[in-house]
């Protein structure tokens, strides 16, 4: 062999072992709200054997979870995080703002606005329903005891307390028989968690209060984990689209190398593997197409509103409700 | 009552079926007649005792409803101690305590220390019939700074010092410390040469430093490598760009170079050739199990420097505890020149301590050769210069002699019977100046030689609070006009001290 051949032999050698070296074990990291492990635990075993399958490359997707607000917080102190599914946009669009991780447009880089499925709020109540809780109205009756986290620290949190607003001000229709209404309905909540898991531990595992203001998802796995009959969920006539958004962290895939993964990561939750998925674990698909029919068939009927339909925006909510000495710190009292 | 009743219904019935028993030889039909006859009996005892089967009772409303407000308090309480914990998380610690004043962040990686000493000094001198020194109350010291941290690793420290009737920057340096053997102090630092000037400003034996820490720069403008190790199979903690806690330690430098004892602007670099420093420090029975040798420390620092067209007054010596000039470069032989230090200048600084217990011993030598030119550049000479000293003290109150001074277990408080620590402590001392030297000095003006010995006591009144009392005594060879010997500095001088 000359001396050409064996040069090019060496550059071609060099070439595959860089090429090995540069699709070993990368990692994901996913940061996400509270009530979303189950769901991202599936997930990531299907996608990782997706990947796997597709490109050869073995990774490895890590999860952190926690209060949306905290999260997104963590984030803009330094939390490496590759991609983002958070409970609610502003917190992404916080990230956007504060920290400048990625750009402003991000909701328009992914289908349906970056939310590949949507949850609401409902509400648990104890087996057979005693207190006879159906709407929002129930709710604000004396000796009715509510449990709902804080909307200043819990993102499912605000959804309930938009929510409970958007009730009162369509049916009383002013803004101040709305805030005398959900008035009301934090005088009947006697512990404010500070998350949605918290809350939840308070209502079915310390029992207390008579109804949760629950995420669909969450109350649904209530049930599947006391078993029928412990807890029911009430849905009421009407509720709050949850829209929970998702997005790649430019900045911190740029670092990691990790942006073709990241994308293709969160572009597999819209995928029909992904949107079975999130049906499956009591997640609104937004292709219900790709899911099981027998987990559709799971989610009551009832009418969504947004945030947008009756708030304009959720930097309008942020500002108006829940920044110190907003309408929440006016109405609530310890 | 009810159990009473049960009780008696058992046994009727055991009665019966006993009665029953013996009736089976009976035919068929006297046993239905039978058993229809004890089923009526039963009927009536039932009737009788009037038992009635178990019900469930139904949950009391006004028991539910305290179980409920138990339910919530406890769950309140668990939040709030969640919420608690959170906040303790982030909220920063104010403490004020014998250590000045300081706040740090939650996570203990920034914080920031106020800091403060004050020295008042009474120096009086016996056998001084012509007065020609002068008895006097001296502000030494009087500094407040502030030391800190900032992400973990960026260590500060800023200190200026009003003392002595003038304002100086003592220390302002950053030390960067990401691996604790290898971290970089920059700014204006002590030169890592005499052991003693390495000793805490406020932790020293006697009022004043020997003769030996005047022969090594003082303060000065570099940048200086330092690392510490730990003993084998230990780890080493940071301590700081002067480290007397680990098992090894090296520093070196580089300086702008200030002359023996600094010069008088010593943060001015008079020319590009700067003075590299160096040394190497260890505590080589450190957690050996030998006990009595655990506090043995020793080292060797040296120096080099090369000044050159240097135009600058090489700076005086004087006496320790006096701080009555010794050497008098400020008035050569040649009068209205100036003595410079000009061409090689080395120092070696063998140096160590031991401490155990109430005792201590430290001790260092010093070998500084310079040239010197005078006479308006037309001399040049090497002068060798040597010092060295070596002290003792003695905790009588029990406590542990440390390099780093006396704790004591106790804070004075005579209404409880309580009086702080005392440290006794001796000390020899000796200054040679190169003979060659007096070709530049007056020799009416500078001494060829000083031995000094001195006595002193500490009175730690608490941890931030020291009286301290010496006594000093300087025999001279030469100092005095027509070649005679300057007469015995005797000295007592006072301190009381306060440093946080």
């Amino acid at each position: 062999m000359n001396l050409i051949s064996k040069l090019k032999l060496a550059i071609l050698a060099a070439g595959l072992l860089a090429g090995n070296i540069a699709i070993a074990d990368r990692t994901l990291l996913n940061v996400s709200y509270d009530p979303t492990r189950e769901l991202y635990q599936d997930f990531n075993k299907e996608f990782t054997q997706y990947w796997k399958n597709k490109t050869g490359e073995t990774v490895t997707v890590q999860q952190s979870h926690g209060g949306a607000g905290k999260q997104a917080r963590a984030v803009i102190d330094g939390l490496d995080a590759d991609v983002l599914t958070l409970a609610i946009t502003y917190d992404i669009d916080k990230i956007a703002d504060k920290a400048k991780l990625l750009p402003k447009d991000w909701q328009t880089r992914l289908p349906n606005n970056s939310i590949p499925y949507t949850s609401t709020i409902v509400f648990l109540v104890r087996k057979d329903n005693p207190k006879g809780i159906k709407d929002w109205d129930d709710l604000i009756k004396e000796g009715v005891s509510v449990i709902t986290p804080n909307p200043k620290t819990s993102g499912g949190a605000r959804y309930n307390y938009l929510a409970a607003w958007a009730f009162a001000e369509k049916k009383y229709g002013s803004k101040e028989a709305a805030k005398d209404f959900v008035k009301k309905l934090y005088k009947n909540v006697p512990v404010l968690d500070s998350g949605a898991r918290g809350a939840t531990t308070t209502f079915l595992q310390r029992g207390i209060g008579d109804v949760l203001l629950a995420w669909e998802n969450e109350a649904f796995l209530a049930i599947k984990e006391l078993g029928e009959g412990q807890v029911e969920i009430i849905a009421p006539p009407s509720s709050i689209l949850a829209e929970t958004p998702v997005a790649v962290v430019d900045t911190i895939v740029n670092k990691h190398g990790t942006k073709d993964l990241a994308e293709a990561y969160l572009q597999y939750l819209y995928s029909p593997v992904g949107q079975k998925l999130a049906a499956k674990h009591y997640y609104r698909p937004s292709e219900p197409k790709y899911a099981d029919p027998a987990d559709l068939a799971h989610f009551p009927k009832l009418e969504l509103f947004t945030v947008k339909d009756k708030f304009g925006s959720w930097d309008n909510v942020q500002k108006e409700h829940f920044d110190d000495n907003g309408i929440f710190d006016q109405i609530y009292v310890p | 009552m009810k159990n009473n009743k049960l009780l008696l219904l058992t046994l009727a019935v055991n009665g019966l079926l006993g009665v029953s028993a013996t009736a089976a030889a009976a035919t068929d039909q006297e046993k239905d007649a039978k058993i229809e006859l004890l089923e009526r009996r039963l009927q009536l005892l039932e009737e009788r005792l009037n038992v009635q089967p178990l019900q469930e009772k139904k949950p009391d409303a006004a028991m539910q409803a305290l179980d409920q407000k138990v339910k919530i308090l406890e769950r309140q309480n668990e939040v709030n101690k969640e919420i608690a914990l959170e906040a303790a998380k982030t909220a920063p610690k104010l403490e004020v305590s014998s250590k000045g004043v300081s706040f740090t962040s939650a996570d203990g990686d920034n914080s920031v220390r106020l800091r403060g000493s004050i020295q008042s000094d009474g120096r009086f001198f016996a056998g001084d019939d012509q007065a020609k020194l002068t008895n006097r109350f001296d502000l030494k010291q009087a500094r407040i700074w502030l030391e800190g941290r900032f992400w973990k690793y960026n260590d500060f420290k800023l200190m200026p010092d009003f003392g002595n009737g003038k304002t100086v920057l003592a220390d302002a340096y950053i030390d960067v410390h990401y691996f604790n053997y290898a971290a970089l102090n920059v700014g204006r630092q002590k030169t890592p040469l005499s052991l003693e000037r390495l000793q805490g400003d406020s932790d020293g034996t006697f009022l004043e430093r020997a003769y030996p820490t005047y022969l090594a720069s003082n303060r000065d403008n570099g940048v200086k490598l330092h690392g510490s190790f730990g003993a084998p199979g230990q780890k080493a903690e940071y301590a700081g760009p002067i480290d007397f806690k680990n098992f090894a330690t090296y520093e070196v430098g580089v300086f702008n170079g200030g002359g023996d004892n600094g010069g008088d602007d010593a943060d001015k670099a008079f020319e590009d050739n700067k003075e590299v420093a160096g040394r190497l420090w260890a505590h080589p029975f450190q957690n050996s199990g030998i006990d009595e040798l655990d506090g043995l420390g020793i080292g060797i620092a040296g120096s080099y420097d090369l000044p050159e067209n240097n135009t600058s007054q090489v700076k005086n010596l004087k006496t320790a505890l006096g701080q009555n000039t010794l050497v008098d470069y400020s008035n050569p032989l040649v009068k209205g020149t100036t003595i410079a230090s000009n061409g090689d200048h080395y120092r070696i600084y063998p140096q160590a301590y031991w401490y155990y217990g109430p005792y201590g011993l430290m001790g260092e030598y010093v070998w500084s050769s310079q040239k010197l030119t005078g006479d308006a550049g037309k001399t040049t000479i090497k002068q060798d210069n040597t010092a060295w000293q070596i002290q003792a003290s003695y905790v009588l109150t029990g406590e542990n002699n440390t390099f780093q001074s006396v704790k004591p277990r106790a804070a004075f408080d005579p209404w409880h019977g309580r009086w702080g620590a005392l440290q006794l402590a001796a000390r020899w001392s000796e200054l040679s100046i190169d003979k060659s030297s007096f070709v530049l000095l007056d020799p009416g003006k500078s001494i060829t030689r000083a031995s000094a010995w001195a006595v002193g006591a500490n009175w730690f009144l608490n941890q931030n609070v020291r009286l301290m009392a010496d006594y000093e005594q300087t025999d001279f060879t030469g100092g005095a006009s027509g070649g005679a010997n300057r007469p015995d500095e005797k000295v007592f001088a006072t301190r009381l001290q306060l440093v946080f």
